[in-house]
C-alpha cells in the first residue's frame, strides 16, 4: 500500500526503496510518469510517515535515486525516522536553474499523529543552519512552514491545495539577500536589507487567481554588475492588489520610496517621500496601465496611462501629463543629467513647466507644453534668461505654431532686452521667420531661422544682422576699455550641420569708425574639447585714436588698415595667421605719443624702451609720422615680423614725417608668439605712465 | 618554388621590419595645438579621477583607456560624475591618440600609438592602483 501512493505521484521516479524493520514495504525500479499536482512530493515524503504510529520504536529508510520534473529535478533522496528522530536528506535539489546540494531536513523529535505530522524545533541545512518548524496535515492538504535564519527574522508559509491552492507568506525582518539567486541575471541584486509583511496568493493549477501583497523595506541595497544601477539604504511600503475579472486580471499597485538613494545611469535620486500609484488589467495579450501617478516632492505629480501590447513587445498607446511642474528641481533631477555634453550642462533652472504628451505605436503623435515665468542660468556666468513664457502645442506630421517670450537676459556681461517670438512647427521642421533680439541701445536680428533634425543631430541656419550698438555702452556692459563709435553688422547665412559652423558671405562689421569684414569663416566642433575655425580678416579705415584709447596704448592719431590671412584658430587660440598692420592711404593727422612709442618698442623688447627715455627725443610728448606698419606671420608659435620697410640689421615699423618726427625700427624678427601677447598684456595692461625726462 | 617562398617570406618580414622601424620613429610627445588643448583638458580631469583611481572604482585598461572597475567603490552620489569623468577621458583619450598618429603624418599609426600609451599609463600609475594586465585581468599595482 505505501510502496503505491510513492511512485502514483512524480513525473519520473527511479529506484525508489524502502525498508523497514516492520514487514510488507516493497520495492520498484525503472521510471513512472504519472499527473502530479502541487505538494505531492512533500506529501508523498511524509505519507511514508502515515505508518509511524505502527512503526514507533521502529526504523524506516526511504531512498530514491531521482526523481525528475519539468519544474524540479531532485537527486538522492534519503529520509529515515528513527523513534522520534526524523531526518531528509536530499544531494541536488535543482528547481528554475537553482541548484543546492547535500540540503538535510533534520527534526530531533518529530510528533507524528493521525492526522498532522509536526516539527516544533527542526533544522534546516545547506551551506548554514536553519531552525525550522513545520506542521503537515495530509488529509487536510495544508503545510505550514516557519523558517527562523536569524533572532527576529521570520519567514513563514501557509499553504493549502486541493481543487485550489493557497499560499499566505508572512515576513518577519527577512534578509531580503536571499532572493537574490531568485532574481533575473539581468537585474540588480539586492545585497541587504529586510522585507516584511504579508502575501498572498490563490490560484489554480499553475493559474494565478489573486494576489494581495503588502510589504515593507529597509535599509535595501542593491546593484548591478556595472553599478550603473544601485541604491542603497532605500527603504518603503509596497502594496499591491490583483484579481480576475472576465477573464483578465485587474491590479492596483502603490509603490512608495520613503527613503535613502538611488542611482539609474545616468539620474541620480535620493531623499525618497516618492509616491506611485497605478492600477490596470493584464491579459495573456496586452497590459494595460489605466491610471499611473506619480508624485514627487518639490516637483509635482505626472499622469500616465499606457497600453503594452505583450505580443508585438511595444507601446501601442500611451500619455503622459504633468500640471504646473516646479522647473528648477524637474531640471536639476531629470533633465542636466542628460544635457552634460551641451552648453546647458551647468545651468540651472525655476519656474513652472506643464505638458501632456501622447504616444501611439511608440511614436510621439502630439505633444503640448507650457513654460510661465521661467528662467535659465548657466551655472558659470555665461547666460541667463529670464522671465521667459513658452507655449508650444505640436503634432506629428502637420503645422502648427509656438510662441516664445523672454522678459530678459544676459549672454556673458552684455545685457539682453525682452523679446517675443512666433516659432513655427512642421513636424519636426523648425523656423522663425524674424527674430529680434535688443542688445543695448541697438539690435541683433535674426531672419529665417530653420532648423532640422538629420541623423547626425540637428542642422540649422539663419541671416541676419546687428543694428548699431554704442562701443562706449557695449564696452561698459563687458568691462573692456573704454571704446567709443557705433558697432553694426550684417550677418549673412548662417550654416551648421554634423559640428561645422559655415558663414557663407561676409559679416560686415562696423567699429572704430572703420569697417571689419569676416570672411571664409568655418568652425569646426564648435561644441567638441577642441573647437577649431578658420577665417579671414580685413579691416579699413580703423581710427588708431580710438583704437589707442580704448586699450590704454598711448595715443595715436592717423587711420590703420589691418589684414589677417589664413586665420586658424584652434581652442581658440592662434594657430598659424598672415596678418599685416598698416597706415591707410588718405590724408589725416598723423601724430604719435612718446608712450605710443615706447609702447611699440616694447614689444621688441625693454632695452629699447630704455634707450628712447634716455635720449633727447624724451623731451617731446608727441611725435610726427608719415607711415607706420608691423607684419606678424604665426607658424609654429613664432611670429616672424616685418614693417613697412627695410632698416639695417632690421625693419622699419614707425616712419617718421614732420617736426618733431620719430622712426622706430624693429631689431627681432622672430618673436615667440606666447612672449608677444605677454609684451602686449603688459603694455596694455600696465598702464604706467612713462616718466619724461 | 620553395625558393619563391623564401623569397616572399623575407619581404614580409622586411616589410614588417620596415613599419616597426617607421613606428619606432614616431614622436609621442609631439605638438599640436589640439594635442595641447586634449593635454590640460585631460591633466585638469585627472585631479577629479585620481580620488576614483585611488579607490579602486575606476582602473586602467590594457587598450589604453580607463574604465570603471569597481563602482561599488565610489559613493552613489559620486557615480554620475565618475561615469562622466570615464566617458570624458575615453574620449579625449581616443582624440589624442588620433591627434599624435596624424600630427607624425601616419594616422594608420593610432592603433600602435594607443597601445604604447597603454603601457605608459600603467606603468606610471601610483602604488594601489588597478590596471589591466595583457591577458585583460584586473590587477592592483
Amino acid at each position: 500500500m505505501l510502496w503505491i501512493i510513492v511512485t502514483r505521484c512524480f513525473y519520473g521516479i527511479r529506484n525508489a526503496k524502502v525498508t523497514s524493520s516492520i514487514p510488507v514495504i516493497g520495492t520498484r525500479s525503472g521510471p513512472a510518469v504519472y499527473n502530479c499536482r502541487p505538494f505531492s512530493l512533500i506529501a508523498s515524503i511524509f505519507l511514508i510517515l502515515g505508518i509511524a504510529p505502527s512503526a514507533h520504536g521502529q526504523q524506516i529508510r526511504l531512498s530514491i535515486e531521482d526523481i525528475s520534473s519539468p519544474a524540479f529535478q531532485i537527486r538522492g533522496i534519503a529520509v529515515s525516522l528513527e523513534k522520534e528522530r526524523f531526518e531528509a536528506t536530499i544531494a541536488q535539489l535543482t528547481l528554475q536553474n537553482h541548484t543546492w546540494k547535500n540540503v538535510t531536513l533534520l527534526c530531533p523529535k518529530i510528533r507524528i499523529e493521525r492526522d498532522t505530522i509536526s516539527c516544533d524545533q527542526g533544522m534546516l541545512k545547506e551551506k548554514q543552519s536553519w531552525p525550522v518548524s513545520f506542521h503537515f496535515a495530509p488529509n487536510a492538504k495544508s503545510l505550514t512552514l516557519e523558517l527562523k535564519p536569524t533572532d527576529g527574522e521570520s519567514w513563514r508559509v501557509d499553504a493549502r491545495w486541493g481543487d485550489h491552492w493557497e499560499v499566505l507568506a508572512k515576513l518577519r525582518n527577512g534578509n531580503i539577500a536571499y532572493t537574490k539567486s531568485w532574481l533575473p541575471d539581468n537585474m540588480p541584486a539586492p545585497s541587504a536589507g529586510s522585507i516584511s509583511g504579508k502575501l498572498h496568493l490563490t490560484g489554480n493549477g499553475a493559474k494565478l487567481h489573486s494576489a494581495d501583497a503588502d510589504l515593507q523595506l529597509s535599509g535595501l541595497a542593491f546593484s548591478d554588475a556595472s553599478g550603473l544601477h544601485a541604491g542603497e539604504k532605500v527603504s518603503g511600503k509596497i502594496a499591491f492588489k490583483a484579481g480576475p475579472d472576465h477573464g483578465d486580471m485587474v491590479w492596483q499597485g502603490d509603490i512608495f520610496w520613503e527613503s535613502g538613494e538611488i542611482y539609474w545611469h545616468p539620474l541620480y535620486v535620493t531623499d525618497g517621500g516618492v509616491r506611485l500609484a497605478a492600477s490596470g488589467r493584464s491579459s495573456p495579450q496586452r497590459i494595460e496601465l489605466q491610471q499611473g501617478v506619480l508624485r514627487w516632492p518639490g516637483i509635482g505629480e505626472i499622469n500616465a496611462s499606457a497600453i503594452w501590447d505583450v505580443t508585438a513587445r511595444k507601446l501601442s498607446k500611451a500619455t503622459l501629463e504633468g500640471r504646473e511642474l516646479n522647473l528648477g528641481p524637474l531640471h536639476a533631477t531629470f533633465l542636466l543629467p542628460f544635457l552634460e555634453k551641451t552648453t546647458l550642462a551647468k545651468s540651472t533652472a525655476g519656474g513652472k513647466v506643464s505638458f501632456s504628451s501622447r504616444i501611439a505605436s511608440g511614436e510621439v503623435q502630439a505633444l503640448e507644453m507650457r513654460m510661465d515665468n521661467a528662467s535659465l542660468q548657466d551655472g558659470e556666468g555665461r547666460f541667463a534668461l529670464n522671465d521667459i513664457h513658452f507655449k508650444l502645442p505640436w503634432q506629428a506630421g502637420s503645422a502648427s505654431s509656438a510662441s516664445l517670450g523672454i522678459g530678459s537676459g544676459r549672454v556673458l556681461a552684455l545685457p539682453l532686452g525682452g523679446f517675443n517670438t512666433t516659432i513655427h512647427l512642421q513636424d519636426k521642421d523648425i523656423s522663425i521667420p524674424r527674430l529680434s533680439i535688443p542688445i543695448l541701445d541697438g539690435s541683433l536680428n535674426i531672419e529665417n531661422f530653420r532648423a532640422a533634425p538629420t541623423t547626425q543631430g540637428w542642422r540649422w541656419e539663419f541671416e541676419g544682422g546687428l543694428t548699431p550698438v554704442s562701443m562706449e555702452r557695449l564696452s561698459s556692459a563687458l568691462h573692456l576699455p573704454k571704446m567709443h563709435g557705433t558697432l553694426a553688422g550684417v550677418v549673412p547665412r548662417v550654416h551648421y550641420e554634423s559640428g561645422r559652423l559655415v558663414l557663407d558671405g561676409a559679416l560686415l562689421v562696423r567699429a572704430f569708425d572703420g569697417t571689419a569684414v569676416l570672411q571664409d569663416l568655418v568652425l569646426l566642433d564648435v561644441l567638441g574639447h577642441a573647437p577649431r575655425m578658420q577665417a579671414s580678416l580685413d579691416m579699413r579705415n580703423l581710427d588708431l585714436d580710438l583704437l589707442t584709447r580704448a586699450f590704454s596704448f598711448g595715443s595715436m592719431q592717423g587711420r590703420i588698415d589691418v589684414t589677417v590671412k589664413g586665420l586658424e584658430l584652434s581652442n581658440w587660440k592662434p594657430v598659424s595667421f598672415e596678418a599685416d598692420v598698416r597706415s591707410s592711404s588718405g590724408s589725416y593727422p598723423r601724430k604719435i605719443s612718446q608712450r605710443a612709442v615706447q609702447n611699440i618698442s616694447a614689444l621688441g623688447g625693454a632695452g629699447a624702451a630704455a634707450a628712447i627715455q634716455r635720449s633727447f627725443l624724451g623731451f617731446f610728448e608727441e611725435f610726427g609720422y608719415s607711415r607706420l606698419g608691423l607684419s606678424c606671420v604665426l607658424r609654429n608659435s613664432v611670429c616672424q615680423m616685418d614693417g613697412v620697410e627695410p632698416a639695417p640689421n632690421g625693419y622699419v615699423i614707425v616712419k617718421g614725417g614732420g617736426i618733431p618726427a620719430i622712426t622706430v625700427i624693429g631689431y627681432n624678427r622672430s618673436v615667440s608668439w606666447d612672449e608677444l601677447i605677454a609684451r602686449l598684456q603688459r603694455v596694455t595692461q600696465g598702464n604706467a605712465r612713462p616718466v619724461v625726462q | 618554388m620553395k625558393v619563391l617562398t623564401h623569397i616572399f617570406s623575407w619581404l614580409i618580414l622586411f616589410a614588417l621590419w620596415g613599419s616597426s622601424l617607421a613606428l619606432a620613429a614616431a614622436d609621442l610627445e609631439i605638438n599640436t595645438p589640439a594635442i595641447t588643448s586634449l593635454k590640460q583638458g585631460m591633466q585638469q580631469r585627472h585631479a577629479e579621477l585620481a580620488g576614483f583611481y585611488t579607490s579602486g572604482a575606476v582602473g586602467l585598461t590594457r587598450d589604453g583607456m580607463v574604465a570603471v572597475h569597481d563602482p561599488a567603490a565610489a559613493p552613489l552620489a559620486q557615480r554620475q560624475m565618475m561615469n562622466s569623468l570615464v566617458a570624458a577621458e575615453n574620449q579625449d583619450r581616443m582624440a589624442l591618440y588620433r591627434e599624435i598618429a596624424r600630427a607624425n603624418g601616419h594616422p594608420e599609426w593610432e592603433d600602435e600609438v594607443r597601445s604604447t600609451f597603454a603601457q605608459r599609463w600603467i606603468s606610471k600609475a601610483a602604488s594601489g592602483w588597478w590596471h589591466q594586465n595583457p591577458s585583460g585581468a584586473w590587477v592592483k599595482k
